[in-house]
């Protein structure tokens, strides 16, 4: 057993590079593991290499940062920047705040790289850069709460918010749209102006486009006037989008149907399963048998089935005004064993009653109920008496009877926050759809944060009942 | 049955995110070091956070969360790895279980890793930021690298690899220099 010199390290480097991409084959495994068992100092090295990943991936601003720092053509590792000797101070002088959210590239005051040029009734939450109107703002991050507010960047393109939305602005040809909506006008001084989501770069050239996208990843482009070219992260190609043409990589598919023209459905009530591309289909309450409604925890509340809303609220100051949504989907189509992904995606409503000051962010537990026996509830009948899963004497308002129901996932929605729509996924949705037996899967949703004050918000979700937006959907991805 | 002593369910699951956020970096960083697939390990941390809420009222407060937590990965992981057979790194259990306590030795003792790693990506060559920014942005393969860099896979690989070597020497010299600050 030895200290590894330089090449060792960087063979055994190079092995565990390729075999990010793909399994080793057995003799590289084999000598992967044989100059590990030779060298333990490796195993050191392979953690902080795992973890310059770990950090990246967690962290994608790391690469911004990287991007907006000028190139160095020199070897690294000689420079000590003075930066890195005010970020260790700190640490020292326990000042230091664990998550900075952006570390300044240079040591002079951030130069303006765009003005907040008009703000219309809005609202900014944890925005790292001044939101005042007629700022010269620097590269850094914007959330907007509500309203609708106009980015010039220098380069002459010209953005709106609207709220909700989290911008970040990286320089004056670029910005990053967390999540949210905006409208990007460019001019031809600004023609190659891009946007990046999660999952799409956006390049435009010289348009008037809309941008909406969702913090998992889902996005849409809809070309007002020009064009645009849209890279999906990770695919090969790129799209070009033109006057009156529309993206849509999974949000709003719902809402936005191309082939229609002219007058709005008065509904948005579907008779069939949507059909995606890539295997998912999306099954709404309003399909089949499925069926959502909410109950009370008041004796003698009548049912909810046909209200336009899932309401839904936890409350220990009020114990007869808790609600608990419940939601039923019709999977009778659907081959549940080659069930390979799931999620749940729920509209949140700005609802009429309760004030949201009173309640601080709030979580989100989705239960799937596991005895079958209850999946025939009614619309019209259902209440707290009757509704499967909860038992009138129990004292706990916020969770089902232990053994009735699994937790499946949570979300959360901030204080404030009246719009937008929340989703769930992963194995334990998976394997709750998978492990029906009757085509009807019910799914039960508490909110476990409590109100600060007598007459909180209740949250609302769009039900199947709803006029304008779309009801619970849950989204199945099956592998034919 | 309500006992007293037992805090309500409100505040276990106020207690339960404080906690996790406040390890929510460690807890991350572990499951992303020994998982390099992004979506696999993504859904072994949202089943490794809802294994932890269930089994939350077993864990004694006061005592090592971050442990707790990553005891938890860790047995999703494994179990994750034999149900999955692609894509997770070539380690028996063992030696995973020791890289695992490796990231969590660094990630617990060497706070200023992150900006050291920044601050050495801010001084890459310019080939290998954009070698960078292909790999870890844009997601390309080897093979879109090598096209677009006008290069071969395994030079691509030997790129990486020396990139890597070079970065983690900077990222230990900026570490070094830094902690003998008084």
């Amino acid at each position: 057993m030895s200290h590894s010199n330089q090449a060792t390290k960087a063979r055994f480097l190079l092995l565990l590079e390729q075999s990010h991409d793909k399994p080793l084959n057995p003799a590289e495994a084999a000598e992967l593991s044989t100059l590990l068992s030779a060298h333990p100092d490796l195993m050191k090295l392979m953690a902080e290499s795992m973890l310059i990943d770990a950090e990246i991936r967690r962290d994608p601003r790391l690469l911004d940062e990287m991007k907006l720092t000028p190139g160095s053509s020199g070897r690294p590792g000689n420079i000590i920047p003075m930066i890195a000797f005010a970020a260790a101070a700190c640490v020292f002088l326990g000042l230091f705040v664990f998550q900075s959210v952006r570390t300044p590239v240079a040591s002079q005051a951030p130069a303006g790289v765009a003005v907040l040029s008009k703000s219309t009734n809005c609202k900014w939450a944890s925005s790292t850069i001044p939101t005042a109107e007629g700022s010269h703002v620097p590269a850094g991050k914007l959330e907007l709460v509500e309203g609708l507010a106009t980015i010039v960047f220098d380069s002459g393109a010209e953005i709106t918010l609207e709220a909700p939305a989290t911008l970040e602005i990286l320089d004056e040809m670029n910005a990053r749209l967390i999540s949210g909506t905006l409208v990007a006008d460019v001019p031809p001084s600004a023609i190659g102006f891009t946007i990046d989501t999660k999952d799409a770069k956006v390049v435009d050239l010289g348009t008037r486009f809309g941008l909406s996208t969702s913090d998992d990843g889902k996005y849409l482009v809809q070309v007002l006037e020009g064009l645009v070219e849209v890279e999906h992260k990770g695919e090969k190609g790129i799209k070009q989008v033109t006057t009156g043409d529309t993206l849509d990589r999974g949000l709003l598919q719902q809402r936005i149907n191309p082939e229609k023209t002219g007058a709005e459905p008065p509904r948005w009530q579907p008779a069939q399963t949507f059909a995606e591309a890539n295997g998912w289909k999306n099954i709404p309450t309003s399909l089949g048998k499925g069926k959502d409604s909410f109950v009370t925890s008041d004796p003698g509340e009548k049912a909810h089935g046909s209200d336009p809303y899932v309401r839904v609220k936890y409350t220990t100051i009020q114990p007869n005004l808790v609600r608990v949504g419940y939601l039923s989907f019709d999977i009778g189509q659907i081959r549940t064993g080659e069930v390979s992904d799931a999620e749940l995606v729920l509209n949140i409503e700005p609802s009429e009653l309760g004030f949201g000051s009173y309640v601080p962010d709030s979580e989100f537990t989705v239960y799937g109920l596991t005895d079958e026996s209850g999946d025939m509830w009614n619309e019209e009948s259902l209440v707290w008496e009757n509704a499967p899963g909860l038992d009138p004497a129990m004292e706990t308002k916020e969770r089902p009877v232990p053994g009735k129901a699994i937790p499946l996932g949570k979300f959360n929605i901030p204080r404030g926050v009246q719009r937008g729509s929340r989703s769930i996924s992963g194995s334990a949705l998976v394997d709750f759809v998978k492990s029906d037996t009757n085509g009807i899967v019910t799914l039960m949703v508490f909110r476990e944060t409590d109100e600060t004050a007598r007459a909180g918000l209740v949250h609302a979700f769009t039900s199947r009942e709803n006029a304008t937006n779309p009801p619970p959907i849950l989204r199945l991805k099956t592998s034919d | 049955m309500v006992d007293g002593s037992i805090p309500t369910e409100t505040d276990r699951s106020t207690e339960f995110l404080k906690l996790l956020a406040e390890h929510d970096r460690a807890i991350s960083l572990y499951v992303y070091g020994l998982v390099p697939h992004q979506a696999d390990a993504d859904d072994i941390l949202q089943q490794t956070k809802m294994v932890m809420w269930s089994s939350f009222a077993r864990f004694e407060l006061g005592t090592n969360f971050k442990a707790w937590a990553r005891k938890i990965a860790f047995h999703q992981i494994l179990g994750y790895r034999r149900k999955k057979k692609r894509s997770h790194l070539p380690l028996s259990d063992e030696m995973l279980d020791q890289l695992g306590e490796e990231i969590s030795e660094i990630t617990d003792h060497e706070h200023l890793r992150k900006q050291a790693l920044q601050s050495c990506l801010n001084h890459l060559k310019d080939k290998h930021r954009k070698i960078m920014l292909m790999r870890y942005e844009g997601e390309l393969e080897i093979d879109e690298i090598a096209t677009k860099m006008d290069s071969t896979p395994s030079a691509i690989y030997r790129s990486l690899s020396r990139l890597r070597l070079s970065l983690l020497d900077c990222i230990s010299s900026r570490i070094k220099s830094e902690t003998i600050i008084p």
